[in-house]
């Protein structure tokens, strides 16, 4: 049933690809233009109508039974879902572009506060894309030099760099606010010193002395810190997993059927 | 209690923050020049995660899924080196690929270096599948159809005719799958991969912060083992026989440690000090 359809979205031979693409450019173009004219009682209906359907593919290929093969009718449909569901992340993308572009070209045009930091982004997506585009599809050295520069020089680093900060504020942050008020920040430092200690070689050294074989072996370090993550550690984040499963599984069914309120639900599109 | 008494133990509870920082920068870089060496135990998860690799015959297909970026590289780095050195090292097949576009780069470099140093040739005995989107649509695509859901490798190539590729059609063929991250991805395989076949070995290389919420799917068995952060990677390191990065960080590791909680014991001194001082 759904075979001509898997057809059309298959792999294309070379010769006929850039019609395809064409193509897709347009009717892309005029579905956005349709969604944009849509009045806006029509187009709630539409977004719970195409939510529930695409709810419900996955659903039924995982509730309905399977045969021999361990199949059912729409089980050979999963990968084309999944790569239209790519192309749709894809669009997300852009969409997120040409947001950042308006936001930051209108604080660059009307020179408004902090217009520096605007042109500062938009030029190193700009040369990000426009380097990685060349990198991937052009012959040029330079530019792919200029690519590994701007992503494993520059990027790479930075986000090394912005992520090393923690631990500079989580020292200051352990010193200042980790007091010994009541028992149970006692018994929270108390559990702290504990699991560090045998986190790092330093603190596994206090104990090594312990025989492993010996009655008081529960009392190296490891030892100790296993039993507080396998046991204490453990139930706790059971309890936990199975509070967000069961509030997951519900916040699901809300957005599937398009009942959840509040936040962006209710705003006006 | 005299006033320069009770000044001391209020300062003592309100160091500079740029003397901490001072410190930290110290007792992390001072161990990378003058190296400490340090006792080393395998903790059971990393024997586990190292014994799973080791079970699987020559030959074996092994996934490898880099989910990290540069911020998290200084431990899943060396978790990357280390499980890919064992799976060549133990003549396995290996796929690599990423759910993080910087992960991606990053296991490709670490990936081609290995590949030189073991012989290992590009589609015969490793393949790069490359950045892929869509957490969930890619796992649940995969339990199906594998040539199917990473048709073309990092290149934009062609998998499907790839040595390596041959007799791989769905999840039922893969023996293990080594997932690398620094957020809570693992779920995701559990939930939708772990279980379509039983036999597959799931190891989870988790950032050390992430490390207390594996412990249930450790002890359920849908983990199969974990290497904790970097220590867990300097662990692997020692059982590989091949000292590295993870190796040489555990010094800056152990000091920071310490340094964090020597500070939080001089704060509560000067915290008793000073609430005694007002008691009387």
């Amino acid at each position: 049933m759904l075979e001509p359809i898997v057809r059309f979205f298959g792999p294309k031979p070379p010769e006929v690809l850039p019609y395809y693409v064409a193509g897709a450019v347009v009717l892309s173009i005029l579905i956005i233009i349709l969604l944009m004219n849509l009045p806006s009682r029509a187009r709630k209906p539409l977004i719970a109508t195409v939510t529930f359907l695409a709810g419900l593919f996955y659903a039924t290929e995982f509730f309905l039974p399977i045969d021999k093969e361990g199949k059912n009718f729409l089980t050979d449909y999963l990968v084309p879902a999944s790569k239209l569901g790519s192309l749709l992340a894809g669009m997300t993308l852009t969409l997120g572009i040409l947001s950042l572009l308006r936001v930051h070209g209108r604080n660059i045009t009307r020179l408004r506060s902090g217009w520096y930091n605007s042109l500062a982004l938009l030029a190193a997506m700009t040369a990000m894309v426009v380097f990685g585009l060349m990198e991937r599809y052009g012959n040029n050295p330079t530019a792919k030099q200029v690519f590994s520069v701007l992503f494993e020089g520059m990027l790479i680093n930075m986000d090394a760099t912005m992520f090393s900060l923690i631990a500079f504020y989580i020292v200051s942050a352990a010193y200042r606010a980790f007091r010994i008020r009541s028992v149970e920040a006692t018994i929270l430092m108390a559990t702290a010193f504990l699991v560090m200690l045998a986190q790092v070689p330093v603190g596994l050294a206090l104990t090594a002395w312990i025989p492993r074989d010996s009655m008081l072996a529960s009392l190296r370090l490891e030892v100790m810190k296993e039993w507080l993550l396998t046991v204490l550690n453990a139930a706790a984040l059971r309890a936990i997993a199975f509070g967000l499963g069961v509030g997951g599984l519900a916040i699901s069914l809300r957005i599937w059927l398009s009942l959840e309120r509040g936040a962006y639900f209710e705003k006006e599109i | 209690m005299t006033g320069a008494s009770a000044n001391f133990w209020d300062k003592l509870q309100a160091i500079d923050r740029r003397i901490l920082y001072l410190l930290l920068l110290i007792v992390v870089i001072a161990p990378l020049f003058l190296p400490i060496s340090l006792p080393t135990v395998t903790m059971p998860s990393t024997q586990r995660l190292y014994d799973a690799i080791e079970s699987i015959p020559p030959g074996g297909f092994v996934i490898v899924s880099a989910t990290w970026s540069g911020g998290t590289r200084a431990e899943n780095m060396p978790q990357t080196v280390a499980i890919l050195r064992h799976a060549m090292q133990r003549g396995l097949r290996v796929a690599v690929f990423s759910f993080d576009v910087q992960g991606s780069q990053l296991s490709l470099d670490i990936a081609k270096r290995l590949a030189a140093e073991y012989g290992y040739e590009y589609g015969k005995n490793w393949v790069h599948w490359g950045f892929r989107p869509q957490v969930g649509v890619v796992m649940k695509s995969m339990v199906r159809d594998i040539p199917g859901t990473f048709d073309k490798d990092y290149q934009g190539k062609p998998t499907k005719d790839m040595p390596m590729m041959q007799g791989i059609k769905n999840i039922q063929n893969v023996d293990a799958i080594v997932e690398i991250a620094a957020s809570g991805i693992y779920a995701d395989w559990i939930g939708l991969v772990v279980g379509a076949n039983p036999k597959l070995k799931f190891g989870f290389c988790p950032t050390s912060v992430m490390v207390p919420e594996t412990y249930p799917y450790l002890a359920s068995g849908q983990i199969v083992g974990t290497m904790e952060g970097m220590r867990g990677a300097a662990e692997y390191e020692r059982l590989l026989k091949k000292p590295g990065l993870a190796t040489v960080g555990m010094g800056s590791i152990s000091l920071a440690h310490v340094l964090i909680m020597l500070l939080i014991v001089i704060g509560n001194i000067g915290y008793f000090a000073t609430r005694a001082r007002r008691s009387r």
